[in-house]
């Protein structure tokens, strides 16, 4: 015996998706079982359970699509759950931390190296070169190629730099300290006005290359 | 029972049938307690949204299982009611028992 077909399909199209399956099966079983008895009866049945049934099914369509509608009902659940299970709830508020502060992490170190811009005036025209030959690949610069390189005029400046650590004396003990060897227009290439400069660094441009102590930005 | 977590007269009706029915409770099965023993007619569509609102209070949990042929192969969906369920029920209990206490409804004396 088929439950009538047009009820069933507008009970269904109300219905929302996560209950319609329960609820035009209980209608469909109680039909079958009652068909058994009275064909005419369970067809009448079946049609005033759908109709009757159509306004709660649209008004449990519409609470499923607002999830958020009952908010206050589900944090005054999560808060009597947490109450109840204080083993859990100290799981529960652990995982959430160690998750909020891996993600906090990760965002920060990825926002730093990839996405914030570099502190550089001209951070977008800045470019590191290197050189590569049939034995290296990636390489730094001799001093002769430099001076080649600076004669080109597809850069607008050049500058070369070189990483290492000096020994500063005469200011009490010895200390060794971080310090980058720079060409003379290193600043200039990347836009930025050092803390203090040595005057005599453009009279030495031409014979050579040039040392710097960095300081430590304190 | 803080605001708003109290139990609906229908909600309650629902619950109470839910919990007579005990391993037995889904959706015909309830339609039908609450007919027999509260002599109320109760749409299905009726009954399953108070079931969903037991759900979201914490007052009873669903389980779907695989319906057979006598309902076309559709889900049969099982609820129990919780510990929070049978807490707010016996409250309710109480409540009422409390009203009641000693109560003795007057008699209209007003002539028509």
């Amino acid at each position: 015996m088929t439950p009538p077909r047009l009820p069933r399909v507008l009970l269904r199209l109300a219905a929302p998706a996560h209950d319609r399956a329960v609820i035009v099966g209980d209608l469909d079983e109680e039909f079958r079982a009652r068909a058994a008895r009275s064909t005419a009866g369970a067809r009448g049945w079946y049609w005033r359970q759908a109709l009757a049934s159509i306004p709660s099914a649209l008004r449990l369509r519409a609470d499923r699509a607002a999830p958020l509608g009952d908010i206050g009902g589900d944090v005054r659940l999560a808060l009597r759950t947490l109450r109840r299970q204080p083993g859990f709830a100290a799981a529960a508020i652990l995982t959430m931390g160690l998750g909020a502060g891996i993600t906090t992490g990760v965002v920060s170190i990825v926002e730093t190296v990839l996405v914030r811009p570099l502190p550089y005036a001209n951070d977008a025209r800045v470019y590191v070169v290197y050189e590569s030959d049939g034995f290296r690949r990636g390489g730094g610069f001799s001093w002769a190629d430099f001076v080649d390189l600076s004669s080109v005029r597809s850069f607008s400046a050049l500058a070369a730099f070189n990483g290492g650590s000096r020994t500063l004396t005469g200011f009490g003990a010895a200390e060794r300290l971080p310090a980058t060897y720079v060409t003379p227009r290193f600043f200039t290439v990347l836009g930025v006005t050092p803390a203090a400069r040595r005057r005599s660094w453009t009279r030495r441009r031409s014979a050579g290359p040039c040392v710097r102590r960095r300081r430590d930005p304190r | 029972m803080g605001r708003g977590d109290y139990l609906g007269e229908f909600e309650q009706v629902v619950l109470l049938a839910v919990a007579r029915l005990d391993d037995d409770a889904y959706g015909m099965r309830i339609r039908e307690e609450i007919e027999t023993r509260a002599g109320r007619r109760a749409s299905i569509g009726a009954v399953y949204a108070t079931l969903e609102r037991l759900v979201s209070k914490g007052y009873a949990r669903e389980t779907d299982l695989p319906g057979g042929s006598e309902r076309s192969g559709l889900a049969r969906r099982f609820y129990a009611v919780t510990p929070a369920g049978r807490t707010a029920l016996e409250d309710a209990r109480e409540l009422q028992a409390r009203m009641w206490a000693g109560l003795k409804l007057k008699t209209d004396r007003r002539k028509p």
